[in-house]
């Protein structure tokens, strides 16, 4: 069966700046997907071609089969890849409801956007209590849950997200990441994770990518990968392909 | 006491005008960083709608004659489609586009669609009645306030209130307002980006076309540059008010307003003609202190 | 021998601007009354386009304003060399000394460089740290702010009537001399220190926005001398025109010159100059087909107006379609794989983004 999201080998540059050197992934429907790397990898990059906002000048990206490079970001989200960004993004001047409802307006059924819209906001009550307060105004952890409940308001079938920790304390950490995992349980979503440290997606993800200098590194399943070593290695960059030197990229 | 209130009617209702205009452009550099040179040619495309094209001084009224409940969306209609078509010409192909060549696009615009008229249109302004009450004066106390003041007043208030219901209420107003703020993850979250713009330009074309019939109902004549004193106070009026941010737009147009009839009224004689002067350098010395504005959008600090 | 030809080669972008100028400033020999006119009236857009060359393509912000120094230098050189019978009764309000004096062409073209660059300097102190797109905006204001004043301080300018009877010495001849001269200071202060410290400056968007003590000072430097040269431009004019009014120098000549030099490419002098003579010959062209071209028994003609109609739509082709312009932000040089011009090509290619 053909994985919901293939990246083939997309290669991206900003003016002279190689960001990505041929990066390729798949993700299967359900799955949850962990990319890691440094600073600097192409994390960010990688999210941003798949959503729409950069255009890869080489390779691909297929969705269920169909290619979607090149597309416009709001074609790609009304075919059911939302991304949550690195830096939150919230709607500052808008209130939590807003910032809600913007994520509902691309279903066409409104019924269901509404019913959707109560069980998040039965799963995540703090949002529920500041519903007229201008999204500027959250805490960090609280702006993270708005922009995970907002980009699953599109009812996405992968819901992308870039690096989801930074910034929060590891008790809002865990409570994000047990946000995500219930609601790809209950609303049968694929995730597509970044992140910079590894110990916490160890535990949930299904396979695991190093991406290290624009390319990956490592690739495999979470289960095998367990003990650290080789992810260790692929990240830092020890062994052979230390080598290459860790390129900056956006 | 009675010519400082006289003057401050005055004020308000030169006020509404620049604070609609203001909006006009305002909206647009919000929503899509252009500062759009063009927007007081949209007011004269409306008003030179209003007649039968020839070369001739007198003008006939073509769709001024018309009763005003078919004359004014017809008018806002065709401002509209001038809006929409520049654009689909000219700003589509250039949305990513600096900011700089944005600003020189625009100019571009400006420059085309004024000529545009003058070739159409003839170079000498022409004289148009649209309607013979305006002038009329009604008495409030011991002020005389022309009909048309009041008019314009009451005209101003009700498209600022549906303005913002809109922008506060409908689905598209909020979209909107969330693409003002962050245009790509608006995007990300299948807001439609040349919809939006769209839509923009289209309110844009409204408040222009409504302008472009108070001004030829005040100034009874039309001409091809007569959009030009317009938006330059407009632009003047969104750099104090605070770009990027609407309700700076109109607090901006109703300062200038005020100043320039202040100055008028109360500068020495010698010194009135150099009005403008004192107005742009007005700017720049708002644009030295508090770049970001009167009433600063939270999100345009870094922009100027 | 070796090292006089290899700094000839290195600097040669100049050299050949100013030799294909001289191709064309050779018409004026064989060309008719209004070929001097249109000749003289080129060069003099090239000093101005150089002008506004040097300090948009060097710093990267546009400045609409550069035309009002152009005004200030034309009355300058008007003050200067108009007739002291005219100046005792209309202008009164100038200096005892300029009234009752005739000035030769030099102190004329010299206030006209030097009044220019005083005002640059004073506006420059003020404005030059605000960020691109404030300063734009501050150099319109100061467009309008100079019409405003140019056209109702009587005493000095005779207001929005005429001063007449300047002498007209300026020609085909001596526009280009001038134009060189332009030129020469333009790259002069492309390949300075300064110049190349503004140009790096300019790509890098931190570095613009900031208000870094450094790119304030190196810009303002360029404005200045921007605003001497554009002023050295209007001293031109005034001396060509013999008549002078405020009227020309408004937005629909800001927006020309500004045209030229996009449609030129404004990264580079060679875009400056070239802009300047590709829209001369189109304007010239559309000119011509206005007042109608005799086929058969009549006269197919152009609607008048569509020599400006058609420079705003060649402009707005040009930013949609080749956004740096005829020159690419390349500078002229002579094909050559060993001689490698100082000028460097000034743009990267824009990153390819999804709209």
């Amino acid at each position: 069966m053909a994985p919901l999201l293939a990246v083939d080998n997309i290669q991206v540059r900003y003016g002279d700046l190689v960001a990505l050197r041929g990066v390729s992934l798949t993700v299967a429907e359900g799955e949850v997907v962990c990319i890691i790397g440094p600073n600097g990898a192409g994390k960010s990059t990688t999210m941003a071609a798949i959503a729409g906002g950069v255009v890869p000048h080489a390779g691909d990206i297929r969705l269920d089969g169909a290619s979607i490079r090149g597309e416009r970001p709001e074609k790609i989200a009304r075919l059911g890849v939302s991304l949550v960004p690195e830096g939150r993004h919230v709607f500052g001047t808008l209130t939590v409801d807003e910032n809600l409802a913007i994520g509902g307006q691309l279903r066409g059924d409104r019924a269901a956007a509404r019913a959707d819209r109560e069980r998040i906001l039965s799963l995540l009550p703090r949002l529920g209590e500041r519903l007229h307060s201008p999204a500027g105004r959250l805490s960090g952890g609280e702006q993270q849950m708005l922009a995970v409940a907002r980009a699953v308001m599109t009812r996405p079938r992968l819901l992308l997200v870039d690096e989801p920790s930074l910034g929060l304390a590891p008790k809002i950490i865990d409570q994000i990441y047990e946000i995500l995992l219930d609601l790809r349980r209950q609303a049968s979503l694929t995730l597509l994770i970044n992140e910079q440290s590894s110990t916490r997606i160890l535990k949930h993800a299904d396979r695991i990518s190093v991406l290290r200098g624009g390319r990956i590194q490592l690739e495999g399943r979470a289960a095998d990968l367990k003990d650290g070593e080789a992810i260790r290695q692929a990240y830092f960059g020890f062994g052979e392909r230390a080598a290459q030197p860790a390129e900056a990229s956006a | 006491m009675i010519p400082f209130l006289q003057n401050l009617i005055d004020a308000v209702s030169l006020g509404s005008i620049y604070a609609l205009v203001a909006l006009g452009i305002g909206l647009l550099f919000g929503i899509l960083r252009l500062i759009n040179f063009a927007h007081g040619d949209f007011i004269t495309v409306g008003a030179y709608a209003l007649i039968v094209p020839s070369a001739d001084v007198t003008a006939r009224l073509l769709i001024g004659g018309w009763p005003w409940p078919l004359m004014i969306p017809t008018i806002c209609l065709i401002v509209i489609v001038a809006a929409l078509l520049t654009d689909a010409l000219v700003f589509r192909p250039l949305r990513r586009a600096s900011s700089p060549t944005l600003m020189i696009a625009s100019f571009a615009v400006s420059y085309i669609i004024q000529n545009g008229v003058l070739m159409a249109y003839g170079a000498r302004p022409k004289a148009v009645d649209l309607w013979s009450g305006a002038n009329s004066q009604i008495l409030i106390g011991e002020l005389r306030v022309p009909m048309l003041q009041l008019v314009t007043l009451v005209v101003t208030l009700v498209l600022m209130g549906g303005l913002t219901l809109f922008l506060k209420k409908t689905p598209y107003g909020i979209q909107m307002r969330a693409a003002a703020e962050d245009f790509r993850m608006a995007q990300y979250l299948g807001v439609r980006g040349n919809l939006v713009i769209g839509l923009a330009f289209a309110i844009s074309g409204i408040l222009a076309g409504v302008v472009s019939l108070l001004t030829t109902t005040q100034s009874g004549s039309l001409s091809h540059m007569m959009g030009v004193p317009l938006a330059l106070f407009a632009f003047v009026a969104v750099v104090v008010g605070g770009m990027g941010s609407l309700v700076g737009a109109v607090v901006g147009g109703f300062t200038i307003g005020l100043i320039v009839t202040m100055l008028q009224a109360y500068l020495p004689p010698d010194l009135r003609a150099f009005r403008d002067a004192f107005a742009f350098a007005f700017v720049i010395l708002v644009l030295l202190v508090r770049p970001s504005g009167l009433v600063p959008a939270r999100n345009t600090i870094e922009r100027v | 021998m070796g090292t006089a030809m290899r700094l000839l080669a290195r600097h040669q972008t100049p050299l050949l601007l100013i030799l294909c100028l001289g191709l064309i400033a050779g018409f004026s020999l064989v060309g008719g009354d209004a070929v001097q006119v249109t000749l003289t009236e080129m060069f003099i857009r090239v000093v101005v386009v150089v002008g506004l060359f040097v300090f948009i393509g060097n710093s990267g912000i546009i400045s609409f304003g550069q035309v009002g120094f152009m005004c200030i230098g034309a009355y300058a050189a008007a003050w200067a060399t108009a007739e002291p019978s005219f100046k005792q009764i209309m202008l009164q309000g100038l200096p005892v000394l300029l009234q009752e004096n005739q000035l030769p062409f030099w102190a004329a073209i010299l206030g006209a460089i030097v009044l220019p660059a005083l005002v640059a300097f004073g506006l420059g102190l003020a404005i030059m740290r605000l960020s691109g797109t404030a300063a734009s905006i501050a150099t319109f204001a100061f467009l309008i702010i100079v019409n405003s004043v140019y056209a109702n301080w009587d005493s000095v300018t005779a207001g929005v009537s005429s001063i007449v009877g300047i002498p007209t010495v300026v020609g085909p001849w001596t526009a280009y001399a001038f134009a060189g001269l332009a030129i020469l200071a333009a790259y002069g202060f492309q390949v300075s220190r300064f110049g190349l410290m503004l140009r790096a400056s300019r790509d890098d968007e931190v570095a613009a926005s900031a208000s870094a003590v450094k790119v304030v000072r190196m810009r303002l430097v360029a404005f200045v001398l921007s605003a001497a040269i554009t002023g050295m431009g209007g001293g031109l004019y005034a001396q060509f025109l013999g008549i002078l009014t405020v009227d020309p120098f408004y937005l629909s000549l800001s927006f020309i010159t500004i045209a030229m030099l996009v449609v030129g490419g404004q990264a580079s002098l060679t875009g400056a100059v070239a802009g300047v003579v590709a829209v001369t010959a189109v304007v010239e062209v559309l000119r011509v087909l206005e007042r109608g071209i005799a086929l058969g028994g009549t006269t197919l003609a152009l609607p008048a107006g569509s020599q400006e109609i058609g420079l705003g739509l060649v402009m707005a082709l040009i930013l949609i379609f080749r956004p740096n312009g005829l020159s690419r932000g390349r500078e002229l040089v002579l094909p050559s794989r060993r001689l490698k011009p100082a000028a460097p090509s000034a743009l990267s290619p824009q990153p390819e983004t999804a709209s």
